[in-house]
Parts: C-alpha cells; sequence; structure tokens
C-alpha cells in the first residue's frame, strides 16, 4: 500500500534535488542544461509569441520560464515530462502577466531585420491581430499546446491547471471560435485537401 | 453550438498532419462542419508556428544560463546578507530610539539650563512656561522619530 502511494505522488510531484544542494547551486548541470534547451527552447519561445502576443514578452518569459526551472531543480521523470513542466511555468508566467495591472495590451514588435524577415512578421502580425488577438489568453494556450504542440488532453490539463474532463470540451469551444474568426477573414476558402 | 464532437475528427487531424487522405475521410470532411473547423485551426495554426519559426530570435543556451547563473548567485548573497541587514537595521532603530527617549527626558533640565544662561535682564521662563515647553518638545521629538521610523520602515520594504 506505502509503495502504492509512493507510486502515485511520483506521477504527480517535481523529482528534485535534496535541499542543500538547491540552495547553492542551479540544478541542472550546463551541458544538461544546453540538451534542454536545444529541444525545448524553440517550441516555448512560439508557444509565448504566439500566445502572449508579443515577441518582446516572449523573450522575457523564456528567460523566466528556464530560470525557474534551474533554481526549483524539476527534473522529470522524461524528457516528456520535463517538457511539459516547462510549458507549465511559461503558461502560469503568462497568465500573471496578464493579471498584473502594469500589463498593458501589448502588440506584436518589428525588430530592425533583414526585409524579407521583417515583411513576413508585418503578415504574422496581421493574422495574429485579426484572429489570434480576439481569442482569449487561454484559448490560445489551449489551442496552441493541443494543436501545434500535440499534447494529449490530460497533458493540456496538466499545462494549463485545469481538470483533464474540461479540456475536450474547452478545446472544442476555443476551435469553434477561432473558427469563426478566421471564417470573417475568407481563411475557410484556403480548406482543401 | 453543437458541443457533440465528430468521432472522425482525430482521424481527420492525423490525416492532415501525415499527408495522408482517404477518400472517406475526405466525403466526410465535406458534410462534417465540426472536422472543418478542427482542420482550418489545425492549418492556421500550423501556418503560425512556421512564420514564428522563421521569426525567432532565440538566445543561446549558454547565454540563457550565464544570465540564470549570475541572478542566482546574486540571490544567494542577497540572502546570505540578509541577517547582516536586519542587525543593521534593528542597531539604527534602537539608536534612534534611544536617542530620541533621551532628549525627552532630559529636555525639562536642559531647559533650565538654558535659562539659566539667559542674561539676567530678560525675565526668566517660569517652572511653568518651561514644563510646557519640555511638554511641546517632547511631543515634537515624537513626531520627528516617528517621521524617521517610518522612513526607515520604507526603506526596509524596499530591500
Amino acid at each position: 500500500m506505502f509503495t502504492v502511494a509512493g507510486s502515485a505522488l511520483a506521477l504527480r510531484a517535481p523529482l528534485r534535488r535534496p535541499p542543500a544542494e538547491v540552495e547553492n547551486d542551479l540544478c541542472m548541470t550546463q551541458e544538461e542544461f544546453r540538451s534542454f534547451y536545444e529541444q525545448t527552447s524553440g517550441p516555448l519561445w512560439r508557444y509565448l509569441a504566439r500566445a502572449g502576443r508579443s515577441e518582446d514578452l516572449a523573450d522575457d518569459l523564456l528567460q523566466e520560464s528556464y530560470y525557474r526551472i534551474l533554481r526549483v531543480g524539476f527534473r522529470g521523470e522524461s524528457e516528456a515530462h520535463r517538457k511539459n513542466y516547462l510549458f507549465r511555468v511559461a503558461t502560469n508566467l503568462l497568465r500573471d502577466h496578464f493579471r498584473s495591472p502594469k500589463s498593458s495590451e501589448k502588440s506584436l514588435t518589428v525588430e530592425p531585420v533583414a526585409e524579407e524577415v521583417a515583411q513576413h512578421r508585418v503578415e504574422v502580425q496581421k493574422d495574429v491581430g485579426q484572429a489570434m488577438e480576439k481569442l482569449k489568453l487561454r484559448d490560445r494556450q489551449l489551442l496552441w499546446l493541443a494543436h501545434v504542440e500535440g499534447l494529449s488532453h490530460n497533458e493540456v490539463a496538466e499545462v494549463l491547471g485545469v481538470k483533464a474532463a474540461s479540456v475536450r470540451l474547452m478545446v472544442f469551444r476555443a476551435r469553434k471560435r477561432l473558427a469563426e474568426l478566421l471564417r470573417d477573414e475568407g481563411y475557410v476558402s484556403e480548406v482543401t485537401t | 453550438m453543437s458541443e457533440k464532437r465528430c468521432n472522425l475528427e482525430r482521424a481527420v487531424l492525423s490525416a492532415e498532419r501525415t499527408r495522408k487522405w482517404s477518400d472517406d475521410l475526405r466525403r466526410h470532411l465535406e458534410s462534417c462542419p465540426d472536422c472543418t473547423d478542427a482542420l482550418m485551426v489545425e492549418r492556421f495554426l500550423a501556418s503560425e508556428n512556421t512564420a514564428a519559426s522563421t521569426a525567432s530570435r532565440l538566445p543561446t543556451a549558454d547565454q540563457v544560463w550565464w544570465r540564470a547563473d549570475l541572478r542566482h548567485r546574486r540571490e544567494m548573497t542577497r540572502r546570505a546578507q540578509l541577517p547582516i541587514r536586519v542587525l543593521e537595521k534593528a542597531a539604527q532603530l534602537a539608536g534612534v530610539a534611544a536617542a530620541g527617549v533621551g532628549l525627552a527626558w532630559s529636555a525639562p533640565t536642559l531647559l533650565d539650563w538654558l535659562g539659566a544662561l539667559a542674561p539676567t535682564q530678560m525675565t526668566t521662563p517660569d517652572v511653568t512656561l518651561s514644563a510646557t515647553t519640555a511638554l511641546w518638545l517632547a511631543l515634537g521629538t515624537g513626531v520627528v522619530l516617528s517621521l524617521i521610523l517610518a522612513g526607515l520602515e520604507t526603506l526596509w520594504a524596499e530591500d
């Protein structure tokens, strides 16, 4: 019985190093971190930039997310588990940012880069401005995690901190809302198999 | 809004991701608005993902590590210095409090002494006047002391 309870706990609780080490060092070696970062930074930045609607915000929250992971020392049972935890940290940071009274409606910023990339960003801004912009933060997060990251409903629930049973319906509704917005833009004509 | 999900939705999304469309699925798509929505959203978000990949400007792992390490060291230093800072603040508060109490305690004596130094042709303040002045002086000291304490409290809170 004790073993069963222990196993159940291990599924949910983060695996950490002993507190003494946590206090003195970051909880990952630089080599471990490099490997983890290479695998997760791209998807995380895109998630933050699209769900948060700001590339500057994505830059800041990316750094903060990794800092928290390094400080807390979450090891996880697998790379996927650790990645989901990282996305959960980022999700909470996004939520806190938009809850904060100081946060304003930030728009995507165009940096001085090569012309074609800048042009591309302007197009991206247009899309985001017209469809994603109108969605709630939670809807953007849900759809990104379910469609782009391909997380299961249970994983989405874990990342967003909601009940797994309600994720299915939440995704369905968010998808309907985005589809409606896209149809308003005439995006529907592009859907062909 | 219908909230009954189509059973083939997962198959549609899978077909889109693998680019393997069966004729049945194609036919189904033409008659199922939920699957049409799912496919449209899937494609839109995939294009968003591609666009974001182009726009991304990630720092290197070493840069992120270095910043995190620097911040962690600063926090550790700050934490280590906390007891010293607390003692410093306590000593400052104790010093200010002792000075205030001492000043208030010795105010009547001080005023008498100042009165004795005054020229003889001037009216020497009587005992009632000295007591009143001492009272005002003590009150003033109390106010000043409160202001100083409030200032220190603010500084402390900022720390």
